[in-house]
């Protein structure tokens, strides 16, 4: 709890009021007058039209009114009105949001799971070929990104092989089976490097609980393998494993930015690359600032989660030294 | 030079030349399975690049009068685009860019991250504390958000691109290079250059940074990996392109949307992204594996 208050003053509120204001700037740094976007229509700008947008956005009040006002109503889940689509830039990233969430926990879960099947197989077939499958499928993972994996299986089990639908998204509530089979490739696109870095962590933390001496003990009783493997070896194993998964959040959340767009999932990602392709600042600002939040929020979960595996780690970096 | 002066026995004192000492490090990395595919594959991409736009001669920008979306021909061997351009032309350019935005752009971010590190390190104290707070800062964020951040404050186009792929390798060489700094400052020969009076700068330039060298060029394969990879997803995404000129990026965009009639067309660039990323990947757990013996592996 300590740890978490002092995480939460000396970091995770300086970075976000920093980060906050970075995304109040960027509207304010990129080159054009959004009053003279948002008030010329189809006709000639009137100075009069102009100088209402201005007064109506708020540019004519001093800067540090501008974002207090900004930041007030963003935190009340009021990020303005979309420029482009004249409804609010909340209700569309809200209604965005489900289908981001849907596709990280699928790639995370499959992530996990593989990786850690993979990497017992490995560990137990040592040198065998169950390792070496398992080392070049992990080798070739790490290597190729999410959203050229995702192309390359468009391309064949979509396009070529037409099993499974190439983009868009069903909702659960509909059919589930079609929101699985939708879901599959950008799961295992996305998931892959998960599971290929769990399954090298989960390979190399079997092998070190495998000499402890408890181990031995088991075997000496006259345990079979496999009842030493799962009871004995494997739920020690997993414990660094887990906080393994925790370092992962961010990048398969950073990993969605793109993939959404490979499968035209209707997500967070699309909704940003959209919103920046056609100039929409509000829905930017938006879109940013909660994925900022995001990513700070799962950083500091990932670190209290390491602080309650690992008693050594305390109080920033007092216990270092 | 003097060679057939040097004994024998001492030949092997003979203080190694940089260049001899790099050969010497790409042949024990060739001696690895994973190193020998990863220099096959760079070897292949590099005279991809060199040789195409040499020996081909077809203009990548040209759009010639024959069928869009053709399949792969002798007269076009990687086919032709939606607009009848060469593809095999516009993939070799496309990687040459590619490369050449990548590289340049972890050099501009080295530049700034390895003298934003060194003061950090050197100066200490509250300096210390300011810089790596704002790295840190940078850090927390997934360097494609900022890129698409930055990126829209720029505009498009090749420059602005660099610099905002620049910007997020400015933020990890500041921590590398911080770390060194403080690994190497407490050390004897430092103790000894400033008893002969050295200037602290000539200190920090001359002695210091030389040995921290070591660890940035094993950080360069994933360094150039996270930028290669950044620029082909901004790409890919429609953002930093500067038509007609083809990047990676660019080529996969096309290509998926031309997927169902003409999958040719987005194997090329997949394809030569997939060896690229994989063999500096490679090159990379290679290089630090020499550097780590821990981290050797046992299988």
């Amino acid at each position: 709890m300590q740890y978490f208050v002092h995480r939460l003053v000396t970091q995770m509120i300086p970075v976000m009021i920093l980060a906050s204001f970075l995304v109040f700037m960027v509207v304010r740094l990129i080159p054009g007058d959004p009053a003279l976007l948002a008030s010329s229509g189809e006709n000639q700008t009137s100075q009069e039209a102009y100088e209402m947008a201005r007064e109506r956005m708020g540019l004519n009040d001093p800067f540090h009114v501008q974002y207090f006002s900004w930041l007030g109503n963003a935190i009340q889940g009021d990020f303005g009105t979309s420029m482009n689509k004249g409804i609010p830039a909340a209700d569309i990233i809200f209604s965005a949001f489900p289908a981001t969430i849907e596709l990280a926990l699928f790639a995370l879960t499959y992530g996990f799971l593989w990786g850690v099947i993979l990497g017992v197989l490995a560990a137990v077939n040592r040198g065998g070929v169950w390792d070496y499958i398992a080392s070049l499928w992990t080798g070739i993972n790490i290597g190729i990104p999410s959203f050229i994996a995702g192309l390359l299986y468009l391309l064949i089990f979509a396009v070529q092989l037409k099993l499974l639908p190439a983009s868009g998204r069903v909702p659960f509530t509909e059919n589930p089976l079609d929101a699985l089979q939708h879901l599959a490739l950008p799961t295992i696109a996305l998931g892959s490097i998960v599971a290929a870095q769990i399954s090298r962590y989960t390979r190399q933390s079997i092998l070190d609980t495998l000499t402890e001496d408890y181990i031995r003990t088991a075997r000496a009783k006259g345990l079979r393998e496999r009842t030493v493997m799962i009871r004995h070896a494997l739920k020690p194993s997993l414990i660094p494993v887990v906080t393994i998964m925790g370092l992962q959040v961010g990048g398969v959340l950073a990993g969605t930015l793109v993939i959404e767009q490979v499968f035209t999932w209707p997500g967070v990602g699309r909704a940003l690359v959209s919103a920046v392709r056609e100039r929409d600042y509000v829905m930017m600002q938006g879109i940013t600032l909660l994925l900022v939040i995001i990513f700070l929020v799962v950083n500091l979960i990932t670190d209290l989660l390491y602080v309650g595996l690992d008693p050594r780690i305390r109080l920033g970096g007092k216990a270092e030294a | 030079m003097s060679a057939n002066t040097v004994d024998p026995i001492f030949a092997s004192e003979i203080p190694p030349t940089a260049l001899s000492s790099l050969l010497r490090e790409v042949r024990a990395v060739g001696k690895t399975a994973r190193g020998f595919i990863s220099l096959f594959g760079l070897t292949f991409l590099f005279l991809f690049a060199i040789l195409v736009p040499l020996l081909w001669g077809a203009d990548p920008n040209w759009i010639e009068n024959v069928t869009k979306n053709q399949t792969p021909s002798w007269e076009h061997p990687m086919g032709t685009d939606h607009i009848s351009r060469d593809l095999l032309a516009r993939n070799a350019s496309g990687l040459g860019r590619t490369v050449v935005v990548g590289i340049g752009a972890v050099i501009a971010g080295w530049i700034f991250g390895i003298a934003l590190g060194y003061t950090a390190g050197w100066r200490g104290g509250l300096t210390d504390i300011f810089i790596m707070r704002g790295v840190d800062t940078l850090l927390a964020f997934p360097g494609i958000l900022i890129a698409i951040v930055v990126l829209t404050i720029l505009g498009g186009g090749i420059v602005p691109l660099g610099i905002s792929i620049a910007i997020f390798n400015v933020s990890g060489m500041a921590r590398l290079a911080r770390a060194g700094v403080l690994r190497e400052r407490e050390r004897d020969y430092v103790t000894a250059a400033r008893c002969l009076g050295a200037t602290e700068r000539r200190i920090l330039w001359r002695h210091v940074s030389v040995n921290t060298f070591g660890a940035f060029a094993v950080a360069l394969p994933l360094a150039v990996v996270a930028s290669v990879l950044t620029m082909a997803a901004l790409n890919y995404l429609g953002l930093g392109t500067a038509p007609p000129n083809a990047t990676l990026g660019q080529l996969l965009l096309d290509g998926g949307r031309y997927m169902r009639f003409a999958p040719h067309y987005v194997l090329g660039p997949v394809t030569l992204l997939a060896i690229l990323l994989l063999s500096l990947n490679f090159l990379s757990d290679v290089m630090s594996e020499r550097l780590d013996p821990i981290r050797r592996r046992d299988g």
